[in-house]
Protein backbone atom coordinates (compact mmCIF):
# COMPACT_ATOMS: atom_id res chain seq x y z
CA UNK A 1 0.00 0.00 0.00
CA UNK A 2 0.91 3.17 -0.95
CA UNK A 3 0.48 7.00 0.41
CA UNK A 4 -2.48 7.67 -1.72
CA UNK A 5 -1.33 10.61 -4.12
CA UNK A 6 -4.02 11.76 -6.14
CA UNK A 7 -2.89 11.66 -9.87
CA UNK A 8 -5.52 13.13 -12.70
CA UNK A 9 -5.01 12.03 -15.79
CA UNK A 10 -3.53 14.55 -18.56
CA UNK A 11 -6.29 15.27 -20.24
CA UNK A 12 -9.01 15.57 -17.36
CA UNK A 13 -6.68 18.32 -16.35
CA UNK A 14 -6.61 20.04 -20.28
CA UNK A 15 -10.60 19.42 -19.57
CA UNK A 16 -10.78 21.56 -15.95
CA UNK A 17 -8.38 23.85 -17.43
CA UNK A 18 -10.70 24.52 -20.14
CA UNK A 19 -14.12 24.65 -18.40
CA UNK A 20 -12.65 26.88 -15.36
CA UNK A 21 -11.39 29.63 -18.34
CA UNK A 22 -14.99 29.34 -19.91
CA UNK A 23 -16.57 29.95 -16.15
CA UNK A 24 -14.43 32.73 -14.97
CA UNK A 25 -14.81 34.60 -18.30
CA UNK A 26 -18.88 34.04 -18.43
CA UNK A 27 -19.29 34.55 -14.82
CA UNK A 28 -18.01 38.06 -15.05
CA UNK A 29 -19.27 39.14 -18.57
CA UNK A 30 -22.67 36.92 -18.77
CA UNK A 31 -24.68 39.39 -16.49
CA UNK A 32 -23.25 42.46 -18.24
CA UNK A 33 -25.34 43.94 -20.59
CA UNK A 34 -22.32 45.23 -22.58
CA UNK A 35 -20.40 42.04 -21.92
CA UNK A 36 -16.74 42.03 -23.42
CA UNK A 37 -17.06 45.44 -24.66
CA UNK A 38 -15.67 46.81 -21.11
CA UNK A 39 -12.57 45.39 -21.53
CA UNK A 40 -12.43 48.07 -24.22
CA UNK A 41 -14.16 50.52 -22.17
CA UNK A 42 -12.41 50.46 -18.78
CA UNK A 43 -8.77 51.53 -20.29
CA UNK A 44 -10.40 54.62 -21.72
CA UNK A 45 -11.94 55.75 -18.14
CA UNK A 46 -8.47 55.17 -16.29
CA UNK A 47 -6.64 57.03 -19.09
CA UNK A 48 -8.62 60.03 -19.00
CA UNK A 49 -7.72 60.74 -15.56
CA UNK A 50 -4.38 60.85 -16.27
CA UNK A 51 -5.08 63.22 -19.25
CA UNK A 52 -6.75 65.62 -16.87
CA UNK A 53 -3.67 65.87 -14.63
CA UNK A 54 -1.27 66.41 -17.24
CA UNK A 55 -3.50 68.93 -19.02
CA UNK A 56 -3.86 71.14 -15.55
CA UNK A 57 -0.43 70.83 -15.49
CA UNK A 58 -0.40 68.41 -12.22
CA UNK A 59 1.35 65.71 -14.32
CA UNK A 60 5.02 66.59 -15.50
CA UNK A 61 5.28 62.52 -17.50
CA UNK A 62 8.84 63.71 -19.33
CA UNK A 63 10.20 63.68 -22.96
CA UNK A 64 8.18 61.07 -24.91
CA UNK A 65 8.87 59.87 -28.27
CA UNK A 66 4.51 59.49 -29.09
CA UNK A 67 1.75 61.49 -27.38
CA UNK A 68 0.92 61.28 -23.83
CA UNK A 69 -2.61 59.56 -24.75
CA UNK A 70 -1.32 57.01 -26.64
CA UNK A 71 1.50 56.40 -24.09
CA UNK A 72 -0.37 56.19 -20.38
CA UNK A 73 -2.97 54.30 -22.85
CA UNK A 74 0.03 51.88 -23.45
CA UNK A 75 1.13 52.07 -20.22
CA UNK A 76 -2.00 51.75 -17.85
CA UNK A 77 -3.08 48.57 -19.87
CA UNK A 78 0.10 47.19 -19.01
CA UNK A 79 -0.06 48.04 -15.80
CA UNK A 80 -3.51 46.56 -15.79
CA UNK A 81 -2.08 42.95 -16.43
CA UNK A 82 0.33 43.50 -13.37
CA UNK A 83 -2.56 44.57 -11.30
CA UNK A 84 -5.45 41.93 -12.77
CA UNK A 85 -2.98 38.69 -12.06
CA UNK A 86 -2.00 40.23 -8.52
CA UNK A 87 -6.36 40.59 -7.78
CA UNK A 88 -6.52 36.79 -9.18
CA UNK A 89 -4.16 35.21 -7.72
CA UNK A 90 -4.62 36.87 -4.00
CA UNK A 91 -8.52 35.83 -4.57
CA UNK A 92 -7.84 32.01 -5.23
CA UNK A 93 -9.37 31.37 -1.93
CA UNK A 94 -12.51 33.80 -2.19
CA UNK A 95 -12.90 32.39 -5.75
CA UNK A 96 -12.25 29.33 -5.43
CA UNK A 97 -12.21 28.34 -1.42
CA UNK A 98 -16.14 26.65 -1.04
CA UNK A 99 -15.48 24.52 -4.62
CA UNK A 100 -11.60 23.16 -2.82
CA UNK A 101 -13.93 22.39 -0.11
CA UNK A 102 -15.48 19.75 -1.85
CA UNK A 103 -13.34 18.29 -4.72
CA UNK A 104 -9.61 17.95 -4.38
CA UNK A 105 -8.81 19.94 -7.86
CA UNK A 106 -5.11 20.36 -8.78
CA UNK A 107 -3.89 23.99 -7.54
CA UNK A 108 -1.93 24.55 -10.27
CA UNK A 109 -4.34 24.59 -12.77
CA UNK A 110 -6.27 27.09 -10.90
CA UNK A 111 -3.09 29.17 -10.84
CA UNK A 112 -2.54 28.56 -14.75
CA UNK A 113 -6.44 29.13 -14.56
CA UNK A 114 -5.98 32.82 -13.11
CA UNK A 115 -3.07 33.55 -15.03
CA UNK A 116 -4.66 32.78 -18.52
CA UNK A 117 -7.38 34.32 -17.70
CA UNK A 118 -5.79 38.00 -16.32
CA UNK A 119 -3.74 37.40 -20.03
CA UNK A 120 -6.69 37.05 -22.36
CA UNK A 121 -8.43 40.11 -20.47
CA UNK A 122 -4.90 42.05 -21.18
CA UNK A 123 -4.68 41.24 -24.92
CA UNK A 124 -7.65 41.78 -25.67
CA UNK A 125 -7.87 45.65 -25.35
CA UNK A 126 -4.06 45.46 -26.32
CA UNK A 127 -4.67 44.28 -29.94
CA UNK A 128 -6.93 47.44 -29.80
CA UNK A 129 -4.58 49.63 -28.84
CA UNK A 130 -2.33 48.33 -31.50
CA UNK A 131 -4.86 49.21 -33.97
CA UNK A 132 -5.01 52.59 -32.60
CA UNK A 133 -1.18 53.12 -32.64
CA UNK A 134 -1.13 52.13 -36.31
CA UNK A 135 -4.25 54.17 -37.16
CA UNK A 136 -2.77 57.40 -35.60
CA UNK A 137 0.54 56.97 -37.69
CA UNK A 138 2.87 55.39 -34.47
CA UNK A 139 4.90 52.99 -36.11
CA UNK A 140 5.77 49.95 -33.98
CA UNK A 141 9.21 47.83 -34.17
CA UNK A 142 9.48 44.21 -35.43
CA UNK A 143 9.98 43.11 -32.00
CA UNK A 144 6.72 43.77 -31.14
CA UNK A 145 5.92 40.07 -31.73
CA UNK A 146 7.88 38.86 -28.94
CA UNK A 147 6.29 40.99 -26.73
CA UNK A 148 3.60 38.64 -24.71
CA UNK A 149 7.67 37.18 -23.83
CA UNK A 150 8.53 40.08 -22.81
CA UNK A 151 5.83 40.90 -20.71
CA UNK A 152 5.48 37.77 -19.23
CA UNK A 153 8.17 37.95 -15.99
CA UNK A 154 5.76 41.01 -15.28
CA UNK A 155 2.68 39.16 -15.14
CA UNK A 156 4.98 36.25 -12.74
CA UNK A 157 5.38 39.14 -10.37
CA UNK A 158 1.98 39.77 -10.30
CA UNK A 159 1.30 36.21 -9.78
CA UNK A 160 3.85 35.87 -7.03
CA UNK A 161 3.04 38.58 -4.97
CA UNK A 162 -1.00 37.97 -5.35
CA UNK A 163 -0.06 33.81 -4.28
CA UNK A 164 1.83 34.98 -1.21
CA UNK A 165 -1.10 37.88 -0.53
CA UNK A 166 -3.64 35.18 -1.15
CA UNK A 167 -1.86 32.63 1.45
CA UNK A 168 -1.81 35.16 4.53
CA UNK A 169 -5.24 36.95 3.46
CA UNK A 170 -6.80 33.29 3.87
CA UNK A 171 -6.03 33.63 7.65
CA UNK A 172 -6.48 37.13 7.98
CA UNK A 173 -8.01 39.99 5.94
CA UNK A 174 -5.56 42.89 7.15
CA UNK A 175 -2.91 41.61 4.70
CA UNK A 176 -5.26 42.13 1.70
CA UNK A 177 -5.94 45.92 2.69
CA UNK A 178 -1.92 46.09 3.49
CA UNK A 179 -0.97 44.39 0.00
CA UNK A 180 -3.59 46.17 -2.52
CA UNK A 181 -2.93 49.92 -0.94
CA UNK A 182 0.53 48.82 -1.07
CA UNK A 183 0.17 47.55 -4.81
CA UNK A 184 -2.01 51.32 -5.43
CA UNK A 185 0.90 53.13 -3.74
CA UNK A 186 3.71 51.36 -6.63
CA UNK A 187 1.28 52.33 -9.65
CA UNK A 188 2.74 56.42 -8.38
CA UNK A 189 6.13 55.02 -7.52
CA UNK A 190 6.81 53.15 -10.79
CA UNK A 191 7.22 54.64 -14.20
CA UNK A 192 3.38 53.58 -15.89
CA UNK A 193 2.04 57.62 -16.36
CA UNK A 194 5.83 59.03 -16.70
CA UNK A 195 8.63 58.11 -17.89
CA UNK A 196 11.88 56.56 -15.71
CA UNK A 197 13.98 59.52 -17.01
CA UNK A 198 11.90 62.41 -15.71
CA UNK A 199 12.63 61.20 -12.12
CA UNK A 200 14.69 62.92 -9.31
CA UNK A 201 15.55 62.96 -5.42
CA UNK A 202 13.77 60.50 -3.85
CA UNK A 203 11.24 59.19 -6.41
CA UNK A 204 14.76 57.74 -8.36
CA UNK A 205 15.67 55.98 -5.73
CA UNK A 206 12.53 54.68 -5.36
CA UNK A 207 12.37 54.02 -9.62
CA UNK A 208 16.37 53.07 -9.49
CA UNK A 209 15.24 50.16 -6.83
CA UNK A 210 12.05 49.43 -7.91
CA UNK A 211 11.64 46.31 -10.19
CA UNK A 212 8.89 46.81 -11.96
CA UNK A 213 10.56 49.77 -13.24
CA UNK A 214 12.34 47.29 -15.09
CA UNK A 215 9.38 45.16 -15.56
CA UNK A 216 7.26 48.11 -17.38
CA UNK A 217 10.04 49.53 -19.05
CA UNK A 218 11.40 46.93 -21.00
CA UNK A 219 8.10 45.64 -22.84
CA UNK A 220 7.10 49.27 -23.77
CA UNK A 221 9.82 50.30 -24.87
CA UNK A 222 10.37 47.57 -27.10
CA UNK A 223 6.98 47.96 -28.36
CA UNK A 224 8.05 51.74 -29.26
CA UNK A 225 11.85 50.95 -30.48
CA UNK A 226 12.81 47.38 -29.96
CA UNK A 227 14.69 47.84 -27.06
CA UNK A 228 15.22 46.55 -23.26
CA UNK A 229 15.28 49.35 -20.98
CA UNK A 230 18.63 48.79 -19.21
CA UNK A 231 19.20 45.22 -20.49
CA UNK A 232 20.86 43.82 -17.96
CA UNK A 233 19.20 45.04 -15.32
CA UNK A 234 15.52 44.00 -16.96
CA UNK A 235 17.12 40.32 -17.19
CA UNK A 236 18.34 39.49 -13.65
CA UNK A 237 14.73 41.33 -12.75
CA UNK A 238 13.07 38.76 -15.52
CA UNK A 239 15.49 35.61 -13.95
CA UNK A 240 15.15 36.44 -10.35
CA UNK A 241 10.52 37.25 -10.44
CA UNK A 242 10.60 33.86 -12.44
CA UNK A 243 12.11 32.12 -10.15
CA UNK A 244 10.26 33.65 -7.12
CA UNK A 245 7.00 32.92 -8.75
CA UNK A 246 8.08 29.30 -9.07
CA UNK A 247 8.91 28.87 -5.21
CA UNK A 248 6.15 30.88 -4.31
CA UNK A 249 3.67 28.51 -6.28
CA UNK A 250 5.08 25.78 -5.07
CA UNK A 251 4.48 27.29 -1.53
CA UNK A 252 0.96 27.78 -2.37
CA UNK A 253 0.62 24.60 -3.77
CA UNK A 254 2.05 22.47 -0.76
CA UNK A 255 0.25 24.84 1.72
CA UNK A 256 -3.79 25.32 0.30
CA UNK A 257 -4.98 22.04 2.06
CA UNK A 258 -3.61 24.00 5.54
CA UNK A 259 -5.48 26.94 4.89
CA UNK A 260 -8.64 25.38 3.42
CA UNK A 261 -9.01 22.91 6.57
CA UNK A 262 -8.18 26.14 9.24
CA UNK A 263 -10.42 28.92 7.56
CA UNK A 264 -13.23 26.46 6.64
CA UNK A 265 -13.65 28.82 3.81
CA UNK B 1 -20.72 1.48 25.01
CA UNK B 2 -17.41 0.67 27.13
CA UNK B 3 -13.85 0.77 25.81
CA UNK B 4 -13.47 -3.49 26.09
CA UNK B 5 -17.04 -3.82 24.07
CA UNK B 6 -15.86 -1.36 21.33
CA UNK B 7 -12.06 -2.98 21.20
CA UNK B 8 -13.82 -6.94 20.33
CA UNK B 9 -16.46 -5.44 18.45
CA UNK B 10 -13.69 -3.71 16.25
CA UNK B 11 -10.97 -6.91 16.19
CA UNK B 12 -14.18 -8.97 15.57
CA UNK B 13 -14.94 -7.04 12.39
CA UNK B 14 -11.44 -6.57 11.24
CA UNK B 15 -10.68 -10.48 11.40
CA UNK B 16 -14.25 -11.79 9.80
CA UNK B 17 -14.07 -9.05 6.76
CA UNK B 18 -12.50 -9.56 3.32
CA UNK B 19 -8.51 -9.31 3.90
CA UNK B 20 -7.65 -7.11 0.88
CA UNK B 21 -8.06 -3.23 2.33
CA UNK B 22 -8.60 -0.62 -0.24
CA UNK B 23 -7.80 1.97 2.54
CA UNK B 24 -5.78 1.61 5.45
CA UNK B 25 -6.13 4.52 8.26
CA UNK B 26 -3.37 4.02 11.19
CA UNK B 27 -3.19 6.27 14.39
CA UNK B 28 -4.94 9.50 12.21
CA UNK B 29 -5.26 12.68 14.17
CA UNK B 30 -6.65 16.60 13.43
CA UNK B 31 -6.34 19.33 15.21
CA UNK B 32 -8.28 22.59 14.89
CA UNK B 33 -8.84 26.11 16.48
CA UNK B 34 -12.13 27.25 18.57
CA UNK B 35 -11.06 30.77 18.66
CA UNK B 36 -11.00 33.09 15.74
CA UNK B 37 -7.95 35.37 17.12
CA UNK B 38 -5.70 32.31 17.76
CA UNK B 39 -6.81 30.42 14.55
CA UNK B 40 -5.10 33.81 12.38
CA UNK B 41 -2.09 33.82 15.14
CA UNK B 42 -1.46 29.96 14.82
CA UNK B 43 -2.10 29.73 10.93
CA UNK B 44 0.44 33.30 10.59
CA UNK B 45 2.69 31.20 12.54
CA UNK B 46 2.55 27.95 11.52
CA UNK B 47 2.94 29.38 7.29
CA UNK B 48 6.00 31.30 8.59
CA UNK B 49 7.30 27.60 9.88
CA UNK B 50 6.43 26.37 6.55
CA UNK B 51 7.77 28.71 4.62
CA UNK B 52 11.56 28.14 6.25
CA UNK B 53 11.08 24.43 5.46
CA UNK B 54 10.54 23.20 8.91
CA UNK B 55 7.53 21.22 10.24
CA UNK B 56 5.48 22.86 13.57
CA UNK B 57 4.77 20.22 16.10
CA UNK B 58 1.56 18.52 15.36
CA UNK B 59 1.73 16.31 18.91
CA UNK B 60 0.49 18.55 21.78
CA UNK B 61 -2.78 20.90 21.80
CA UNK B 62 -2.16 25.06 22.17
CA UNK B 63 -4.62 26.67 23.95
CA UNK B 64 -7.72 26.80 22.61
CA UNK B 65 -7.30 23.98 19.96
CA UNK B 66 -9.13 20.79 20.35
CA UNK B 67 -8.97 17.35 18.59
CA UNK B 68 -11.18 16.59 15.78
CA UNK B 69 -10.30 13.51 15.01
CA UNK B 70 -7.89 11.68 17.96
CA UNK B 71 -6.62 7.98 17.08
CA UNK B 72 -8.63 7.37 14.00
CA UNK B 73 -8.12 3.17 13.11
CA UNK B 74 -9.88 1.84 10.48
CA UNK B 75 -9.36 -0.26 7.18
CA UNK B 76 -12.06 0.00 4.40
CA UNK B 77 -12.16 -3.31 2.26
CA UNK B 78 -13.23 -4.30 -1.36
CA UNK B 79 -17.24 -4.58 -1.79
CA UNK B 80 -17.40 -2.41 1.89
CA UNK B 81 -20.86 0.04 1.39
CA UNK B 82 -20.04 1.85 5.12
CA UNK B 83 -22.31 4.16 7.29
CA UNK B 84 -20.47 6.59 9.04
CA UNK B 85 -22.71 7.90 12.17
CA UNK B 86 -22.46 10.48 14.64
CA UNK B 87 -23.49 13.66 15.99
CA UNK B 88 -22.93 16.75 14.68
CA UNK B 89 -19.29 17.83 15.49
CA UNK B 90 -18.51 14.47 15.65
CA UNK B 91 -15.82 14.87 12.93
CA UNK B 92 -17.67 13.02 10.08
CA UNK B 93 -17.06 15.44 7.33
CA UNK B 94 -13.38 16.21 8.41
CA UNK B 95 -12.57 12.34 8.42
CA UNK B 96 -14.37 12.15 5.45
CA UNK B 97 -12.36 15.38 3.47
CA UNK B 98 -9.34 13.63 5.13
CA UNK B 99 -10.15 10.43 3.40
CA UNK B 100 -10.60 12.09 0.18
CA UNK B 101 -7.39 14.23 0.35
CA UNK B 102 -8.93 17.97 1.03
CA UNK B 103 -7.47 18.05 4.19
CA UNK B 104 -3.82 17.48 5.02
CA UNK B 105 -2.68 14.37 6.78
CA UNK B 106 -0.32 15.69 9.52
CA UNK B 107 -0.20 12.96 12.28
CA UNK B 108 -1.02 9.46 10.95
CA UNK B 109 -1.29 7.99 7.74
CA UNK B 110 -4.16 7.41 5.16
CA UNK B 111 -3.39 4.57 2.53
CA UNK B 112 -4.53 3.53 -0.76
CA UNK B 113 -3.94 0.23 -2.35
CA UNK B 114 -2.21 0.85 -5.08
CA UNK B 115 -5.51 -0.41 -7.68
CA UNK B 116 -7.10 2.84 -6.43
CA UNK B 117 -7.39 5.02 -9.65
CA UNK B 118 -10.00 7.57 -8.88
CA UNK B 119 -11.78 8.57 -6.11
CA UNK B 120 -14.93 10.52 -6.06
CA UNK B 121 -16.19 12.72 -2.77
CA UNK B 122 -19.67 14.53 -2.40
CA UNK B 123 -20.30 17.35 0.01
CA UNK B 124 -23.44 18.77 -0.31
CA UNK B 125 -24.33 17.58 -3.19
CA UNK B 126 -25.70 20.83 -5.27
CA UNK B 127 -22.60 22.88 -4.43
CA UNK B 128 -20.68 23.72 -7.66
CA UNK B 129 -23.51 24.45 -9.87
CA UNK B 130 -23.30 27.68 -11.56
CA UNK B 131 -26.84 29.13 -11.70
CA UNK B 132 -26.36 31.27 -15.15
CA UNK B 133 -24.83 28.12 -16.61
CA UNK B 134 -27.76 25.53 -18.35
CA UNK B 135 -27.80 22.21 -16.79
CA UNK B 136 -25.88 20.59 -19.78
CA UNK B 137 -22.60 23.15 -18.93
CA UNK B 138 -22.88 22.37 -15.30
CA UNK B 139 -22.43 18.52 -15.68
CA UNK B 140 -19.20 19.77 -17.85
CA UNK B 141 -18.38 21.84 -15.13
CA UNK B 142 -19.01 19.24 -12.63
CA UNK B 143 -17.27 16.94 -14.00
CA UNK B 144 -14.38 18.84 -14.75
CA UNK B 145 -14.49 18.82 -10.55
CA UNK B 146 -14.52 14.86 -10.01
CA UNK B 147 -11.32 15.06 -12.54
CA UNK B 148 -13.18 13.21 -15.44
CA UNK B 149 -12.26 14.36 -18.91
CA UNK B 150 -14.70 15.37 -21.90
CA UNK B 151 -15.04 11.93 -23.62
CA UNK B 152 -16.33 10.28 -20.23
CA UNK B 153 -18.27 13.30 -19.75
CA UNK B 154 -19.77 13.27 -23.53
CA UNK B 155 -19.66 9.08 -22.99
CA UNK B 156 -21.95 9.58 -20.10
CA UNK B 157 -24.61 12.12 -20.50
CA UNK B 158 -27.07 10.11 -22.18
CA UNK B 159 -27.05 8.10 -18.87
CA UNK B 160 -27.53 11.11 -16.30
CA UNK B 161 -29.85 12.45 -18.32
CA UNK B 162 -32.08 9.75 -18.60
CA UNK B 163 -31.35 8.86 -14.91
CA UNK B 164 -32.09 12.38 -13.67
CA UNK B 165 -35.09 12.80 -15.41
CA UNK B 166 -34.59 16.59 -16.09
CA UNK B 167 -35.50 15.76 -19.86
CA UNK B 168 -35.85 18.96 -22.08
CA UNK B 169 -34.70 21.01 -19.22
CA UNK B 170 -31.37 20.00 -19.85
CA UNK B 171 -30.64 22.84 -21.69
CA UNK B 172 -32.05 25.44 -19.54
CA UNK B 173 -29.61 27.81 -17.03
CA UNK B 174 -29.93 25.70 -14.11
CA UNK B 175 -31.03 28.82 -11.98
CA UNK B 176 -34.42 28.05 -13.50
CA UNK B 177 -34.40 24.35 -11.89
CA UNK B 178 -36.58 23.26 -9.11
CA UNK B 179 -34.51 22.03 -5.97
CA UNK B 180 -34.95 18.68 -6.73
CA UNK B 181 -34.26 18.68 -10.30
CA UNK B 182 -30.67 20.16 -9.33
CA UNK B 183 -30.30 17.23 -6.99
CA UNK B 184 -30.95 14.67 -9.26
CA UNK B 185 -28.84 16.07 -11.71
CA UNK B 186 -26.11 16.28 -8.98
CA UNK B 187 -26.56 12.53 -7.77
CA UNK B 188 -27.05 11.18 -11.02
CA UNK B 189 -23.65 12.62 -12.48
CA UNK B 190 -22.11 11.33 -9.78
CA UNK B 191 -23.55 7.65 -9.75
CA UNK B 192 -21.99 7.90 -13.62
CA UNK B 193 -18.68 8.09 -12.51
CA UNK B 194 -16.76 4.91 -12.57
CA UNK B 195 -14.77 5.71 -9.20
CA UNK B 196 -13.07 2.88 -7.04
CA UNK B 197 -14.05 4.46 -3.83
CA UNK B 198 -17.19 6.97 -2.97
CA UNK B 199 -17.26 9.21 -0.01
CA UNK B 200 -21.25 10.44 0.20
CA UNK B 201 -21.16 13.09 2.89
CA UNK B 202 -24.80 14.15 3.80
CA UNK B 203 -26.21 13.46 0.35
CA UNK B 204 -29.35 12.18 0.91
CA UNK B 205 -30.73 15.27 2.36
CA UNK B 206 -33.28 15.29 0.11
CA UNK B 207 -37.04 14.45 0.28
CA UNK B 208 -37.52 12.97 -2.97
CA UNK B 209 -38.09 8.98 -2.05
CA UNK B 210 -38.49 7.77 -5.15
CA UNK B 211 -35.48 9.07 -6.75
CA UNK B 212 -33.94 8.19 -2.94
CA UNK B 213 -34.77 4.37 -3.67
CA UNK B 214 -33.20 4.71 -6.68
CA UNK B 215 -30.50 5.26 -5.72
CA UNK B 216 -29.83 3.15 -3.26
CA UNK B 217 -30.43 0.34 -5.49
CA UNK B 218 -27.75 1.77 -7.74
CA UNK B 219 -25.01 2.42 -5.30
CA UNK B 220 -25.94 -1.28 -4.14
CA UNK B 221 -25.75 -2.62 -7.47
CA UNK B 222 -22.56 -0.92 -8.24
CA UNK B 223 -20.64 -1.09 -4.66
CA UNK B 224 -21.08 -4.45 -3.64
CA UNK B 225 -19.94 -6.55 -5.42
CA UNK B 226 -17.36 -4.73 -8.01
CA UNK B 227 -14.31 -4.62 -5.66
CA UNK B 228 -15.23 -1.02 -5.23
CA UNK B 229 -16.18 0.71 -1.65
CA UNK B 230 -18.44 3.31 -0.50
CA UNK B 231 -18.98 5.42 2.37
CA UNK B 232 -21.58 7.33 3.61
CA UNK B 233 -21.37 9.75 6.28
CA UNK B 234 -25.15 10.53 7.32
CA UNK B 235 -27.35 10.98 10.01
CA UNK B 236 -30.34 8.76 7.87
CA UNK B 237 -29.22 5.78 10.19
CA UNK B 238 -32.29 3.38 9.19
CA UNK B 239 -32.81 4.87 5.76
CA UNK B 240 -29.49 3.14 4.16
CA UNK B 241 -29.73 0.45 6.74
CA UNK B 242 -30.29 -2.42 3.79
CA UNK B 243 -27.90 -0.55 1.41
CA UNK B 244 -24.51 -1.08 3.78
CA UNK B 245 -22.32 -3.88 5.53
CA UNK B 246 -20.79 -2.13 8.09
CA UNK B 247 -21.45 0.75 10.66
CA UNK B 248 -18.92 2.94 11.82
CA UNK B 249 -19.90 5.23 14.90
CA UNK B 250 -17.72 8.59 15.64
CA UNK B 251 -18.28 10.82 18.98
CA UNK B 252 -16.26 13.57 19.35
CA UNK B 253 -13.33 12.81 17.06
CA UNK B 254 -12.90 9.10 18.12
CA UNK B 255 -14.50 6.18 16.90
CA UNK B 256 -16.76 4.64 19.58
CA UNK B 257 -18.56 1.40 17.64
CA UNK B 258 -17.59 -0.37 14.37
CA UNK B 259 -19.32 -3.10 13.64
CA UNK B 260 -21.15 -5.50 10.91
CA UNK B 261 -24.42 -5.64 12.34
CA UNK B 262 -25.78 -3.26 11.46
CA UNK B 263 -29.58 -3.00 13.11
CA UNK B 264 -28.13 -3.14 16.22
CA UNK B 265 -25.21 -0.61 16.13
CA UNK B 266 -28.23 1.41 14.71
CA UNK B 267 -30.07 0.78 18.03
CA UNK B 268 -26.93 1.50 20.77
CA UNK B 269 -26.59 4.35 18.71
CA UNK B 270 -29.88 5.99 19.10
CA UNK B 271 -29.80 4.45 23.10
CA UNK B 272 -26.80 6.69 23.35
Amino acid sequence: MDNYTYTIPKQSKRFLLQELIKLRLLADLKRSLLGWLWLLILPVFAILTWIFMKGAGILEPGQMEIPYTAFVLLSTTIWALFFETYKNCSQIFITYGKTLLVNKLPINIIIFTELIVAAIKFFIPFIFIIAYFLYIGISLHPLVFIFPIAILPLQLFGAAIGLLTGLFSALAKDFTFLMDNFIKLFLLLSPVVYTPEISTGLLAKFIKYNPLTYLISSPRNLLLNGELYQPMISLICALCVTILFLLLTRFFVINTARILEREGI
Amino acid sequence: MNTANKQISMSTDETTLKPIPLLKVTGLYKKFCKDLTYNMYYGIKDLIIYFFGLKPNYSSLRKKEFWALNDINFNIYEDDIIILAGINGSGKTTLTRMLAGIYETEKGTIEYHKKIKKIISVFAIKSGFNQILTGRENIYLKAAYYGMSRKEVEANMNFIISFSDVGSFIDTPIGKYSSGMKTRLAMSLVLSIKSDILFIDEGFSFSDSKFKTKCYKFLKEEYSKKGRALIIATHRLTEISDLANRLIVLEKGKIINTTVDIIQGIKDYKAN
